[in-house]
């Protein structure tokens, strides 16, 4: 008894971390439909101000209020005014990329400003870590332990008397039902969402303030794991019942304790499966809960009255502006193309290399989500499992590395179709958060292995040779023109399926899954063939990433990358080949002309924070941002086309507005 | 067609053993209150709900237990009351993929990299649909820019174009002007004539009473009365269960 409680009680203080982010992300969820990943960069930023002002000697309780009551309110009210409240209810997909784009953006961000110095643990907030306060069955309590349980039973206290008694409480859970409803009963519901996302955020930022002291430096992938950790509690209680959400959360963390306390620290299981114990409970809970399945019903009567998105305006532009652009598109490519075959510098020819390769990679998420319709936040894994197989095979078995990443390639697909079985009854955002978690267990429980990810100082993937020419130095031009062949081929063969009368049964399976089924289609074989062509389509991309690189580690691959992708890619357009390419070329480029900026500007993470927040627009254009300047600019084409001369549009009118059109054509 | 159908929501029971037959050519309305289980046992026929027991027949094949899909495929076609269709198709485009999606050998894997194009026997028969429904005009407009009514007669377009067995209709005239109603009956009176049953959950009573040719009143998830329209709305049972008193 008394081994068994040394080794939990050390595993409360997480556990209450958890149980209290989980009645955030509960509360959040059922007020507002939005799932907010953010909550583990909004503790995280809560944490970082209070380590950072109590390292600057302001006093414990200062330090608290100010990260805690002001800015964790704050951030959650900002959200909620800027971003959330002007997705439309039914968009599955912004609200969770919009969420992600937060997740990953405001860490990266707080770096920019404060620069990466590592910082050490705070002071707690009340109680003295060292000291023993009482014993449990001869277990001694120490003030870390005693301190986080009190703090989240403050917290469940207060929560629970608001939403029972108050009529904040009432409104909130009107709002829970329908938001508009509400309104139509004469109530703001706004405030009411104000509040409840203020509420939820300073729960984060308290769980960020308690989780601190608890690791030797601050580090954002504490954070992370916080926020999965939480997920999963809060899947526990059906993403609806918060005390089950609390106790999930302090199990979780006991659990943890406990098996850190059993297994040696040398063993499988201590390396192995304790640190994916979250994402495993989380997984396991996604494919089994019934209830979970059924989130993505929405239940608000109002919900339909919301306008359908507006065409893509490659459908709807004039015949005559359609060629000059065509025509023009393919002019620049073309110029692009020779440009790097002759005189583009060697840095330049590699990042637009880059470009090609991120553009295949990109184009699975193209597949998946413009074509699919489901978010699926493990695309890196896939780019992984190509890559680590066609590494492993040129290293170890001497395969071509191109036979190779083809191999990678068909590997991954069937890793991909094999992923699709357990989420073939999931979608929207049950099916993104089990992705999510198979993208974290591969991280944790496959890709550290030496067989699977390479030793640690990186698997040595080599440069192709075709016949007599080798692709292998770093510049390498030949190698520009393999992947651009490769993309080519990608790209043909994603329209072909776009054209198809399959891609026809997609577009109908995005739009009602409901419809669709009842004509005759079947969902679980076309999700099974879109989640294998599109880890397949990742993999190849992330086999050619490793032979550009020649040297690749997991953390090239993990689950941050997959998060970034879908970030980029739905930024710019996720409905067209050409949006992948954007992103792909758009993503290297920025990053490129970033790293002449002096300093951490220029270390990478501005890009991050760069595409994270035009994500945001996202919202407001859900088509992407490219998509919708495309729209600007053509239709403003358009009219001064048709002013100019109405009753003939010709190519010669075009002439004096070339410039106008080649705006729109680097952005299109 | 269905037997001992029963189905329970938390405590509630939806449907209490209901029994029901469609043959082929007949058009069956079925009525009653709100609450007394229509769309249920719509739901459990189409696939989209699973019964806690009872058995669902087409033409001598067992299809509780099957997917909506190979249901469809078998020849159960159906609308919905909130309407399902694709915003961002054309309604041709509606009916191709209905057409295509309905064949029961299924997708072919050439069909992953065509033209999405219709064979010539394809087209004629999108051709005739459309004009049964009255939608030429509007063939190539997608659909989530037409107005409700427009929508429903795509749903019924998209029900009726693989020459389905049996057409379950979930209050289709909800939300119609009388003229598209108007179309609604002769639609529905030119499926049974080709040999489709049909089964028309509806309120509009004068529709009902119109087209179909045999009545099953539901209450409270059990069959309360069936037979001829009139025959059925005489009954005294069924006055009450509707009106509340009888009148």
């Amino acid at each position: 008894m008394s081994t068994f409680l040394s080794y939990a009680v050390p595993g409360i203080p997480f556990g209450c971390t958890y149980a209290i982010v989980a009645m955030g992300l509960v509360l959040t969820y059922r007020t507002t439909g939005v799932f907010n990943f953010a909550f583990g960069a909004q503790a995280y930023v809560s944490a970082f101000v209070y380590t950072a002002l109590t390292g600057d000697g302001v006093a414990v309780f200062p330090a608290f209020l100010v990260s805690v009551v002001v800015l964790a309110p704050a951030i959650g009210w900002t959200l909620d005014r800027f971003l959330f409240r002007r997705i439309a209810a039914t968009n599955t997909t912004a609200k969770l990329v919009s969420a992600v784009a937060i997740f990953i953006g405001l860490p990266e961000l707080v770096t920019l400003i404060f620069g990466s110095a590592t910082r050490f643990a705070p002071p707690t907030l009340f109680l003295n870590p060292a000291d023993v306060y009482f014993h449990l069955f001869s277990t001694p309590v120490n003030g870390l332990e005693l301190e986080t349980a009190i703090a989240a039973a403050a917290a469940v206290v207060v929560v629970s008397a608001v939403l029972r008694s108050s009529w904040l409480g009432l409104t909130i859970r009107a709002a829970v039902e329908s938001p508009r409803l509400l309104e139509l009963e004469g109530v703001r519901s706004d405030r009411v969402l104000s509040a409840a996302w203020m509420g939820s955020s300073c729960m984060a930022g308290l769980a960020g303030v308690l989780l601190a002291p608890q690791y030797p430096t601050l580090q954002f992938n504490d954070y992370a794991i916080l926020l999965v950790a939480a997920l999963a509690a809060a899947a526990l209680g059906d993403l609806a019942n918060v005390p089950m959400a609390l106790l999930g959360g302090v199990l979780l963390g006991v659990v943890e304790g406990l098996g850190s306390g059993y297994f040696s620290p040398s063993s499988v299981w201590h390396t192995g499966l304790l640190p994916a114990i979250p994402f495993l409970v989380l997984a396991i809970l996604l494919v089994t809960r019934p209830r979970l399945r059924a989130l993505e019903d929405s239940e608000d009567p109002l919900a339909g009255s919301d306008p359908p998105p507006p065409p893509s305006i490659v459908v709807t532009r004039g015949p005559e502006l359609d060629r000059v652009i065509r025509v023009g598109g393919r002019a620049l490519a073309l110029g692009a193309v020779v440009s790097v075959l002759t005189w583009v510098p060697g840095n330049w020819a590699f990042t637009l290399t880059a470009g090609l390769v991120y553009s295949i990679m990109f184009l699975s998420v193209t597949l998946i989500t413009g074509m699919g319709g489901e978010v699926s936040l493990c695309q890196a894994t896939f780019a992984g499992a190509g890559a680590f197989i066609a590494g492993q095979l040129a290293v170890h078995h001497g395969v071509p590395i191109l036979l190779g990443a083809l191999i990678g390639a068909i590997g991954s697909l069937v890793i991909g179709a094999i992923g699709a079985l357990p989420a073939l009854r999931l979608r929207g955002l049950p099916l993104a958060l089990l992705t999510l978690a198979l993208a974290l267990l591969a991280d944790n429980a496959v890709f550290p292995y030496s067989w699977a990810g390479g030793p640690a100082g990186g698997l040595l993937v080599p440069r192709p040779v075709i016949g007599s020419i080798s692709l292998a130095t770093t510049s390498s031009r030949g190698f520009f023109v393999l992947a651009l062949i490769v993309l080519v081929l990608c790209v043909v063969g994603v329209k072909l399926l776009q054209r198809a009368t399959v891609g026809r049964y997609l577009d109908a399976l995005r739009a009602s899954p409901l419809g669709a089924e009842s004509v005759g289609i079947n969902p679980s074989a076309a999700k099974v063939l879109v989640f294998a062509l599109s880890a397949g389509l990742a993999g190849l991309g992330g086999a050619l990433f490793g032979s550009l690189q020649q040297s690749i580690t997991p953390s090239n691959f993990n689950y941050e990358f997959s998060l970034v992708f879908v970030v980029v890619v739905v930024t710019t357009g996720v409905r067209t080949v050409e949006g992948a390419i954007q992103a792909g070329m758009g993503f290297v480029v920025l990053q490129q002309l970033l790293s002449y900026l002096p300093g951490r500007w220029g270390s990478g993470g501005l890009t991050i924070v760069l595409f994270a927040f035009s994500a945001l627009t996202y919202a407001s254009h859900p088509e992407g941002v490219v998509e919708y300047q495309k729209r600007l600019w053509t239709e403003r084409v358009e009219r001064l086309l048709r002013h100019g001369d109405p009753p003939a549009l010709t190519v010669a009118t075009a002439g004096p507005h070339e410039h106008a059109t080649a705006g729109s054509d680097r952005l299109g | 067609m269905v037997e001992g159908l029963s189905v329970t929501f938390g405590g509630v029971r939806a449907l209490d053993g209901v029994d029901l037959e469609v043959t082929p050519g007949e058009i069956v309305g079925l009525v009653g209150p709100n609450g007394a289980g229509k769309s249920t046992l719509v739901n459990c026929v189409g696939g989209q709900l699973d019964a806690d027991a009872g058995r669902v027949w087409l033409d001598g094949i067992r299809l509780d237990g099957l997917a909506p899909h190979r249901r469809a495929r078998l020849g159960v076609a159906r609308t919905f009351q909130r309407i399902a269709v694709f915003p961002e198709l054309t309604v041709r485009e509606h009916l191709f993929v209905a057409l295509r999606a309905r064949r029961p050998a299924g997708t072919r894997w050439s069909e992953l990299v065509d033209r999405a194009q219709p064979t010539a026997a394809e087209a004629d028969l999108l051709e005739a649909t459309l004009e049964r429904v009255g939608l030429q005009a509007r063939a190539d407009a997608p659909v989530g820019t037409l107005p409700l009514g427009a929508c429903r007669l795509v749903e019924i377009a998209r029900a009726l174009v693989g020459a389905p067995r049996v057409l379950l209709a979930d209050e289709p005239s909800s939300g119609l002007d009388p003229r598209e109603a108007g179309t609604l009956a002769t639609v529905v009176r030119s499926v049974a004539e080709r040999d489709t049953g049909v089964l028309l959950i509806e309120h509009d009573l004068a529709l009902v009473a119109e087209v179909c040719d045999r009545v099953v009143v539901l209450d409270v998830g059990q069959v309360l009365a069936q037979g001829a329209f009139a025959d059925v709305m005489a009954d005294p049972r069924v006055q009450r269960a509707y009106l509340g008193h009888v009148a």
